[in-house]
């Protein structure tokens, strides 16, 4: 059997104020698509930065493609792999297209000007995100849905085989996220598209991902389809609170037990 | 044509005629004349040793003004893109402070003048100000991790902390000192100190920092994104910022130590810009150099022949860009074009 395409092994990490993720196995094949949840402070994008090289864990290792991901060339991970961060801020009014040109660096290098393969990475990236008609669009001015979408658009144009997504959906409407989710699921169901995503909106994770990591304090919960991992039990004591599920037709949903 | 071919076109003309003023106007010689001997100066001809005195120091200090503007506008164009901060400029790290403590000192302990052309007082300035870089740069890092945040903090501070001592020396040296060092302070290119050798070793800095900054002008786009997106978009994004930070220091300290610090050069000229030819960083860094170069040649020029036409003691440049500079920015600010 191949390597996992990304595989943690005993991963520990901490930051200044205390412990973050403490000892964490996991392993994520080449065309899976993976949400990551769990309560405020489980870990979990401190867990997605490991995963891609940006901290560098205490204790363990992260493998990318079999190979510890700190022997990797900065531009050689990003031909792998595309991260879209919790907060992006662009203070400069860059136009949508340059910004997802500037992701072709992995591809281009300080000085290669774009080629025509670039243009049409960027170009389908913006076609499928729908901010084509953006493309020149300054980014200073587009609502804050639009700039989320431009910000996947950047990532998708990197061409990498694996996307990360921190909170992708945090500032898109009802429409947009399912939207976005629609379009993951498409990339990863006919191009084999690795998505590794953290979510809050549990709702989302059981609608759309195949596979469910439960994170809490730092350590892996449960692990596995939506239906094992978004049990009541498991889920009221992990989040502190209590959480009842329910089904319509095939999908199932979690709500919590209202005081009132 | 585009903003930006026509911005360019505007730049160069205006970069020319301000270069042709600067060397064929000012006293000694007039235009006609100076036109003359100026050919035959670039032509390689002998010409009488006064016309040659005369051309040489108008050329010496039309290059250290091309200098101080093409160094002042490229490290603050990389500066406001590498501390995500619009009014980032090149002395916001400290070094205008630590250049004046180094020039103060050099001047209260008596070592004006100096042997081959390079004094005391330069040398001062450039190792004052590469100090105040330092101490704020070894604040700001932490376990291989540079903080622009910190460093930011750290330079306004150790600024502070260098002016106050810039006060203490000048409270501790003769009058006719603190006028001198006063006059440096002010960010002046009337200083017979400035020679050619000087301008020379000055340009080679200058030239060598902002070749860095147009090489990297790509990086510079990504790291305007933020720096954990410039790292996943492939960008090894510590090294980046201490090459940035290691050319943009070294080019104020140097054009610091030549001239003084000349103010507000580094802010205004990239805003300015920005608005015309957008964000992105090959087009804007060169025509900061071009713009930095001519505001500086343009604002000498001025205080130059005004104060030789009107026998008025001369105003230094410094005091001239500041002058202009503040009101512009406040303009632009209150329009919220940054």
């Amino acid at each position: 059997m191949a390597a996992p395409l990304i595989e943690a092994s005993g991963v520990h990490y901490s930051w200044p104020t205390g412990p973050a993720v403490r000892g964490v196995d996991l392993a994520v094949s080449a065309g899976e698509m993976l949400a990551v949840v769990g309560p405020n402070g489980a870990g979990k994008s401190t867990l997605l930065r490991l995963l891609s090289g940006y901290l560098k864990p205490d204790q363990g290792e992260v493998r990318l493609a079999g190979r510890d991901i700190r022997r990797y060339g900065r531009r050689d991970v990003a031909r792998l792999l595309a991260f879209v961060p919790q907060y992006s801020e662009v203070n400069l009014p860059y136009a949508v297209a340059e910004l997802a040109t500037l992701a072709r660096y992995a591809h281009l290098g300080p000085f290669r000007p774009p080629g025509p393969v670039d243009r049409a990475a960027v170009a389908r990236a913006l076609e499928i995100t729908g901010m084509a008609a953006f493309a020149d669009r300054p980014v200073s001015q587009l609502s804050g849905g639009e700039f989320q979408r431009a910000v996947l658009a950047r990532a998708l144009a990197q061409g990498a085989e694996i996307i990360y997504l921190d909170e992708p959906t945090a500032h898109l409407d009802i429409s947009h996220q399912s939207r976005t989710f629609d379009l993951l699921t498409r990339l990863n169901a006919e191009e084999g598209l690795t998505v590794v995503a953290v979510l809050h909106d549990l709702n989302m994770a059981a609608a759309y991902f195949p596979r469910v990591v439960l994170l809490a304090r730092g350590r892996v919960q449960n692990d596995g389809g939506p239906e094992e991992v978004f049990r009541e039990d498991v889920l009221s004591e992990v989040y502190g609170c209590a959480l009842r599920t329910a089904r319509a037709g095939s999908r199932r949903f979690i709500y919590p037990e209202t005081e009132v | 044509m585009t903003k930006t071919a026509t911005t360019f076109i505007a730049l160069i003309a205006g970069l020319v005629a301000i270069g042709a003023v600067a060397a064929l106007v000012g006293p000694g010689l007039g235009p006609a004349a100076s036109a003359r001997a100026l050919a035959t100066f670039v032509g390689g001809g002998e010409l009488p040793a006064g016309q040659y005195a005369v051309i040489l120091v108008r050329l010496t200090r039309l290059g250290a003004a091309l200098c101080v503007g093409v160094a002042l506008a490229t490290a603050g164009t990389s500066l406001q893109a590498l501390l995500r901060n619009p009014l980032a400029d090149p002395y916001i790290l400290g070094i205008a402070a630590g250049g004046g403590l180094g020039a103060a000192v050099a001047t209260a302990l008596g070592l004006g003048g100096g042997a081959a052309g390079l004094s005391a007082v330069n040398a001062f300035a450039f190792a004052g100000a590469l100090a105040a870089v330092a101490a704020g740069f070894v604040v700001a890092r932490a376990a291989g991790i540079l903080s622009v945040h910190a460093l930011l903090l750290a330079g306004v501070v150790v600024g502070a902390f260098f002016t106050s001592l810039i006060l203490l020396t000048l409270a501790l040296v003769p009058a006719r000192d603190q006028h001198a060092v006063f006059l440096w302070l002010m960010g002046d290119l009337a200083s017979p100190d400035i020679t050619p050798l000087k301008v020379g070793f000055t340009a080679a800095v200058v030239a060598a920092c902002a070749g860095v900054f147009v090489v990297l002008a790509r990086a510079l786009d990504m790291v305007a994104l933020g720096e954990e997106s410039a790292f996943h978009m492939g960008l090894s994004v510590e090294r980046f910022k201490l090459v940035i930070l290691a050319c943009a220091s070294l080019a104020t300290a140097s054009v610091v130590a030549l001239a003084g610090p000349i103010g507000f050069v580094g802010i205004v000229v990239p805003h300015a810009l920005r608005r015309v030819i957008g964000p992105r960083h090959l087009p804007l860094l060169l025509a900061s150099a071009l713009g930095g170069a001519a505001l500086v040649a343009l604002g000498d020029t001025l205080v130059r022949t005004t104060a030789d036409y009107f026998e008025l003691p001369i105003v230094p440049v410094g005091v001239f860009t500041a002058l202009v500079g503040a009101p512009y920015f406040l303009v632009i600010l209150r329009r919220k074009g940054y």
